[in-house]
Order: structure tokens, then sequence, then C-alpha cells
């Protein structure tokens, strides 16, 4: 490995930008903050409708080691955001942007935790999915936490969680109108928007689609190991769920026995 | 027609034959090598782990020495155990 040669992080985080950009994620656009530095994301996050985050227009940088797969890139919200999980500064706290050192005092296990075969895709589903899933098991915004579980113990007759994220969904408007961003605020428009055809049939990029296909596939294994060892690792919310909708399904399974 | 063969050259290919496309450490195919060698070929081998992931040699040796907890399959977080 000599001096001059190129880092394989610039590799791998040119090929996770093409992907990004040629099959989005929906509500994400990736852009380079400058053309010439692979290492600096910027991100533009559209808020899911149906969300307390719906019309919003967020803006984010995700920044990268150079020793990227191996170690953990930074995801730092620039807009303001009151949120459990959301530092001041906006730094993001999820536990697979963590590199997995034996840290006790955590309460994050290892296996969850950041591995190179983690990547941008799977850290922007979870960012998206924390916005409205907060983890108030270890907060970064304490404050917000607080009155994020009022809110939702009170079923929302506690509104002040809710006015403050309203209030800061509304004040993104100006940067999307600045930027000349139209934000979907349907879930029609939040999924397919995003999706960009690339239906191309040269045979130059007959390689490249395979590939991007096959990149695709490896996510979802991904995420399905991820699943498995959140459920290992004990949550309690998505076991409860998966037991009653199991029991659902045996009812209805039995009733349709019964009819015919 | 008579042909005589005055010359001949013998070429082979080869392939990994792997349960995937792509190391999923380097993301670069299975068949070409990591990022850090310049030829594929035996110098940069694949390695399997009992779980049956699959890596490029280099690139699943730098993450686990760069592990001091449990070394685990970055894919599948079972104990990582190579597979004779």
């Amino acid at each position: 490995m000599a001096h001059q040669a190129t880092p394989s992080s610039q590799k791998a985080l040119m090929m996770e930008l093409k992907s990004l950009q040629e099959q989005p994620v929906e509500g994400f656009r990736i852009t380079l903050v400058e053309e010439s530095d692979l290492y600096n994301w910027e991100v533009a996050i559209f808020g899911p409708p149906n969300t307390l985050y719906e019309g919003g227009y967020f803006k984010a940088h995700i920044k990268f080691p150079v020793d990227y797969p191996y170690s953990p890139p930074t995801f730092r919200f620039l807009t303001k955001m009151w949120h459990p999980n959301i530092y001041e500064n906006g730094d993001v706290c999820i536990s697979i942007l963590h590199p997995p050192v034996d840290d006790p005092q955590s309460g994050e296990l290892p296996s969850e935790r950041w591995n190179p075969t983690q990547n941008v895709r799977t850290i922007l589903l979870s960012v998206i999915s924390l916005l409205n899933e907060p983890n108030t098991f270890s907060p970064a915004n304490v404050d917000a936490s607080v009155m994020f579980r009022k809110w939702r113990d009170s079923k929302g007759k506690d509104k002040e969680y809710a006015e403050i994220i309203r209030k800061q969904v509304m004040s993104t408007a100006a940067e999307a109108e600045r930027d000349g961003v139209k934000v979907p605020t349907t879930l029609a428009e939040y999924c397919i928007q995003t999706r960009v055809p690339s239906q191309d049939s040269s045979s130059d990029l007959l390689y490249d689609d395979l590939y991007d296909d096959d990149m695709e596939e490896d996510d979802e294994e991904e995420d399905e190991s991820e699943m498995e060892s959140i459920g290992e690792a004990g949550g309690i919310c998505a076991v409860e769920d998966g037991g009653t909708s199991t029991r659902h399904y045996d009812n209805q399974d039995d009733s349709g026995n019964e009819d015919s | 027609m008579k042909v005589t063969i005055r010359h001949w050259s013998g070429v082979a290919s080869w392939l990994w034959v792997a349960n995937d496309d792509n190391c999923g450490i380097c993301r670069m195919p299975f068949n070409g090598c990591c990022p850090d060698c310049k030829v594929p070929g035996d110098d940069c081998p694949l390695v399997w782990g009992q779980c049956s992931h699959c890596f490029h040699m280099h690139c699943i040796l730098k993450w686990l020495n760069s592990q001091q907890v449990q070394q685990q399959c970055p894919m599948c977080r079972q104990e990582w155990k190579f597979k004779e």
C-alpha cells in the first residue's frame, strides 16, 4: 500500500454515491458538498407525509472517514432539529453510527453497532425511521426526550412537542424555496417523485444495471439481519407486536378453515 | 483440405465460485481483487466463515484485526470462524 495510492474508501464511496443517485432512497436527495470531495455529502430530507415532519425540508451533512467502510461516517443535521436523539449541534445519535467498542455504559450492544457491511442506504433508513420513532432510552437531548414522552403518553393531548416540531417544519419552507424544491406532501408524491427511471438499454449500461440490482439485494439481506439482531437484543415492542399479529393470523386461518 | 498447425496458445479463464457477486465489505466484485491489491487471483483470495459468508481475505482480516471485542461476521453478526 503505497502512500500515493487512492484509498479504498474512495472507490466504495464513488459506487455508493452512484447507486444512491440512480436509485434514491425515498425522501432523500444526495449531492456532494464540493464536487471534488467525495468524503463530504449533503443530504436533503423530505419529511414523511402523515407524520409530524410532513412538508419539512431538512439538510444534513454526512462526513466519511478515510478508512470507510471500516469506520462509520458522522451524520449531522444542519437544520435545527428538536429530537430526543439529535444533539444540540445536529449530530445524530444512533447505534449503527458508533464503532463496536466494548462500552457497557452506553447500553448499546456491539451487535447493534457499525460494521463494514453497513452503508449510506442503511443509515438513511435508520435516520428516517428515527425521526418518528425516537429512542428514549439513550437521549441526546434530554429535554426533547421528556417532552416527547409527555406527548406520546398523553396520546397527543400535551401538544408542546408536536408544536415545536411543526414550527421547525414550517420554518424549513424558506430553505426549500431558496433551493427551488417542491416538498412532497402526499404519499404518492413522496414515493414516485424520488424514483428516477433509468431505463437505458444501451449495452454500456447493462453491466451497471445488473450491478445496482445486486447492491439492492445486498441491502435487503442486511436489513433482515439487522432486524433479527434487534429482535435478539430484546426489542420488547417488536416482540409484542409480532406476537399479536401472529395470533391474529392464526385466528383468521382457523375461521377460514371452519368455513370451508 | 489439409491443415498444418504450426503454433498454438492455450487460453483458460477462471472464476471464484462464491455465493455472491461482490464482497460485502469493499463492495468490489469477487472476481476482481480487494481495493488494496492490483491483480485478482491467488494473491487476493476469498475466504469463507463457518456462517457461510464470504469475503476477500484482506477485507475480512482488516475488519477482524480492528475489532477489540468479539469477532463477528459483518453480514450476520455470528461469531466469525474460518471455514477449513
